[in-house]
């Protein structure tokens, strides 16, 4: 069950998906090089530097290849990835004993995207707290509910909603503000 | 839809939006390197295990004393049937009350080395079929 190389791009994600749970090894490379940007650039805007960043998607993606069978299409490919990598990234961290007291977490690193282009999000996350910028990463970009939030970070559900609430707002605060100067929300295409 | 709930939809576009990486081909790499090299680990274990499972039933059967279990079957069947013959009836039941040939090792033992075989070919598939595939 494998495709020639020139038919790849054809097959939907789920296809590839299936493709890879039967052990298709180039195929899955496929779903590699259409998500990877978005797993690595998840990360990134969590709080983690470059090079922790590309290995926890590593991982994740390794994970992801073993774990394919699961994924049944519900929803899209590169949003399982992306789960699969927060967690994977919250477990590092805790690991590493560096959340032991979120709260009381600094301002996190600037994030820039590597052509020198600053993104207007990522610009934007920049005035968050660690805190509330790993609590609206995973709220928003990799799609945890806040209850599922709570459990990963072991904080109670109160706490992560005012997180997610405060990160917001200093987030809308930023993108309003945007506009005036390079972009901001009216470059959202919906 | 609330403000509110727009500026959630803005944001989650904006997530989904992936940066620009440059680097995103030599990752990509990366992670078929390591999805090749796993598989070639697997293969390996596969098969190392497969051997050595064979061996180790190879070893048990003959410490069983499979072989001499066979050649003693065979021997009390043909002196059975030479009795039979010549109506010596007591040298059957003699034989019978004796516990006749060892039942129980002769019949556990080829299901014994169909199963050995049966891990031993299923080693060497996967070790081919991951050949194949790398």
């Amino acid at each position: 069950m494998s495709a020639k190389p020139t038919d790849l791009s054809r097959f939907h994600d789920v296809e590839l998906a299936a493709f890879a749970a039967a052990g298709g090894r180039r195929e899955f490379g496929e779903l590699v090089r259409r998500h990877s940007a978005s797993v690595r650039g998840l990360l990134r805007r969590m709080g983690a530097d470059p090079a922790l960043a590309d290995d926890v998607a590593q991982d994740a993606f390794i994970q992801a290849f073993e774990r394919c069978a699961d994924f049944r299409g519900e929803g899209a490919f590169s949003a399982w990835v992306r789960k699969i990598a927060a967690r994977l990234y919250i477990k590092r961290r805790q690991k590493e004993a560096r959340w032991t007291d979120l709260d009381a977490a600094g301002e996190p690193e600037a994030f820039t995207s590597d052509v020198g282009r600053t993104l207007d999000l990522d610009e934007a996350l920049k005035s968050l707290n660690e805190v509330e910028r790993v609590c609206v990463s995973l709220c928003h970009g990799a799609g945890l509910t806040q209850s599922e939030i709570a459990t990963a970070l072991n904080l109670p559900l109160g706490t992560v909603k005012s997180h997610v609430k405060r990160g917001l707002d200093k987030l809308r605060a930023r993108l309003d503000a945007g506009p005036k100067q390079q972009g901001g929300l009216a470059d959202v295409g919906s | 839809m609330s403000d509110r709930d727009a500026f959630d939809g803005d944001v989650e576009r904006l997530f989904a939006r992936p940066p620009a990486l440059e680097d995103d081909a030599v990752f990509v790499r990366r992670v078929e390197h390591r999805l090749n090299r796993r598989w070639r680990v697997r293969a390996v274990v596969l098969t190392v295990a497969g051997m050595l499972g064979g061996v180790l039933a190879v070893r048990e059967a003959v410490e069983a004393g499979l072989g001499g279990s066979l050649v003693r079957l065979s021997e009390e069947s043909g002196r059975a049937v030479q009795s039979a013959r010549g109506l010596d009836w007591s040298a059957a039941l003699d034989w019978l009350n004796g516990g006749g040939p060892d039942l129980i090792g002769a019949s556990t033992m080829p299901a014994f080395w169909l199963i050995s075989a049966g891990l031993i070919a299923a080693a060497l598939f996967t070790a081919f079929r991951a050949n194949e595939a790398s």
